[in-house]
């Protein structure tokens, strides 16, 4: 069987310094892999290079086994709340209408097939009652479901995600880890970049340890160790016992 | 159109005046539906450069003609010439876009000075020629509309509506793009050749407008009336229907002013009732107005008590 993600020896440079560098691991299918890593480490870098979003100096990567181009309609991002413009004028159902938009195709309109869609997702992260909410009037919490559930009505195969756990209250995160769940038992592979290491060993089945390359991946278990955190985040890590 | 005329005219109206208020009704409401596109891709200021960037096709077309042996004051081939000038500084601006040292702002006062400093340069050369008439070419900085005739309205019409089926066709993408660009680029749509469209809807009631209130004050009608019609609204599809309804409204109500007061220009007079518009909406719009807001508050306020 072919691994939901594989990407082998990438590097990607803005400028003259590479921000990836060599970085190789492969996500098998029906995973839930965190990435961790210190700020800068290059993790949502990572994601959008796994999106086409940027061009790759040197590498490769293939999504269920094709390269990224042909593989976009299996892939759904969930982006870091802050990087929206909450001011637009569209409701909670507009925005998660939208990641169907290519599947709807050229010169079609959404239906109201495709809203109650929409609407199944939301319901499924649990804010169908607030379809109708401006985006704005949304708390951050609230926001980051909709998003998740932007990526739902997408039926992707293979989930990215930005920081979804980030400033959510505990309401939220339980929601969130279930339907990740959830979606793993389909057999959907959840890629997540994640802040708070004290949650790792509970939410994720495998890790990425990152760090510009790759400082291990594998099995929370027998990869998420102190010594390897210490290696990824250099000597500014304090572990507490 | 002729039997419309007709039919207005029958009311009273000075057929001149009909076709003006025709034409600026059409042109308003063009301009605020591709406005709305505009604000909500966040480039409202972008109709400034794309504007001014027509006056060198102005120019060039006016002398091309000359050349060819007439007067150089055929319509149409000068408002193509307005049209290619401005989709050259509509690429250059997105090619531009790409390079990272150069902010927005700069990009666009780049643009906006090259293009309008060539034009000026090149209407300098145009007065030149012996056999040419500007007279009539000049116009198109501050616009005329009390000169407008039937055949403007036509082109107005024919532009304006290109521009709206433009938008209606790709309406759906344009919201993505104007939302959320990494999921439109994530879901595999062109987002450089649908940004290029955008600009092009623009451009087209930029080229629409330039007889009836010239270069710059389109500007007024691209972004006023969709920055009136969020104060109203939280849906795309309202606020751009509404914006619409506001730049017919400010073209009409404008035209029909410089009726009244005939030594006043038309353009200025639709400037200044489309920021009448936008007063009332800031103050009393039902989604976001000042005076709205402060009212829900005290209700809010009170119920506590």
């Amino acid at each position: 069987m072919t691994s939901a993600l594989q990407v082998t020896g990438l590097t990607v440079a803005y400028q003259r310094d590479a921000v990836l560098d060599d970085v190789t691991f492969t996500a098998d299918r029906g995973r839930l892999v965190a990435v961790v890593g210190p700020n800068g480490a290059g993790k949502t870098t990572l994601l959008h290079a796994c999106l086409g979003l940027i061009p790759i100096a040197a590498g490769g990567i293939s999504v269920l086994g094709r390269p990224i181009r042909e593989a976009l309609a299996d892939v759904a991002f969930v982006p870091q709340v802050r990087d929206v413009d909450h001011d637009f004028p569209v409701v909670v159902l507009d925005v998660v209408t939208m990641g169907l938009v290519r599947k709807v195709g050229w010169f079609r309109r959404f239906s109201s097939a495709h809203r109650a869609r929409a609407l199944e997702a939301l319901e499924r992260v649990g804010m169908a009652d607030l379809a109708q909410r401006q985006i704005g009037a949304l708390s951050g919490g609230q926001r980051q479901r909709v998003f998740v559930a932007r990526a739902l009505v997408q039926d992707a195969h293979l989930l990215l995600m930005d920081e979804p756990f980030t400033g959510v209250d505990a309401d939220t995160e339980a929601r969130l880890s279930r339907v990740m769940s959830d979606l793993r038992d389909e057999g959907v592979t959840s890629i997540v970049v994640h802040h708070n290491l004290s949650t790792v060993e509970q939410l994720f089945d495998d890790v990425v340890l990152l760090n510009r390359r790759i400082v291990d991946h594998g099995p929370v278990a027998s990869t998420f160790t102190t010594d390897a955190l210490r290696e990824t985040y250099g000597g500014s890590l304090l572990v507490l016992p | 159109m002729t039997a419309l005329l007709a039919t207005l005219a029958e009311f009273g109206f000075a057929h001149n005046t009909v076709v003006v208020m025709v034409g600026v009704t059409i042109l308003g409401a063009a301009a605020g539906f591709a406005g709305t596109a505009m604000q909500l891709r966040g480039r409202s200021l972008l109709s400034d450069p794309l504007g001014h960037a027509t006056l060198p096709g102005i120019a060039l077309a006016f002398m091309w003609q000359v050349r060819n042996g007439g007067e150089g004051r055929d319509l149409p081939t000068l408002l193509f010439g307005a049209l290619l000038a401005s989709l050259a500084a509509a690429g250059t601006m997105l090619a531009l876009g790409r390079i990272r040292r150069l902010d927005d702002d700069g990009r666009l006062a780049l643009i906006l000075t090259c293009f309008y400093g060539g034009g000026v340069a090149l209407m300098a050369m145009a007065q030149q020629l012996p056999a040419g008439r500007l007279s009539g070419v000049n116009v198109f900085v501050t616009g005329k509309a009390a000169q407008l005739v039937q055949d403007d309205i036509v082109m107005i019409a024919v532009l304006g509506g290109l521009s709206a089926a433009l938008l209606v066709a790709f309406w759906k993408e344009f919201m993505v793009l104007c939302f959320d660009v990494t999921l439109a680029r994530s879901s595999g749509l062109p987002t450089a050749r649908l940004d290029f469209l955008l600009l092009l809807s623009t451009i087209l009631v930029i080229v629409a407008g330039l007889r009836a209130v010239g270069l710059i004050l389109i500007m007024a009608l691209l972004i006023i009336p969709p920055a009136a019609a969020r104060f109203w609204t939280t849906r795309p599809v309202s606020t751009a229907a509404l914006a619409t309804v506001f730049g017919a409204l400010a073209a009409v109500s404008g035209a029909a002013l410089s009726t009244l007061a005939p030594r006043l220009p038309t353009g200025p007079l639709i400037v200044l009732s489309s920021s009448f518009v936008f007063a009332v909406s800031l103050l009393f719009g039902t989604a976001r107005g000042t005076v709205t807001t402060w009212l829900r508050q005290r209700h809010l306020r009170e119920a506590r008590r």
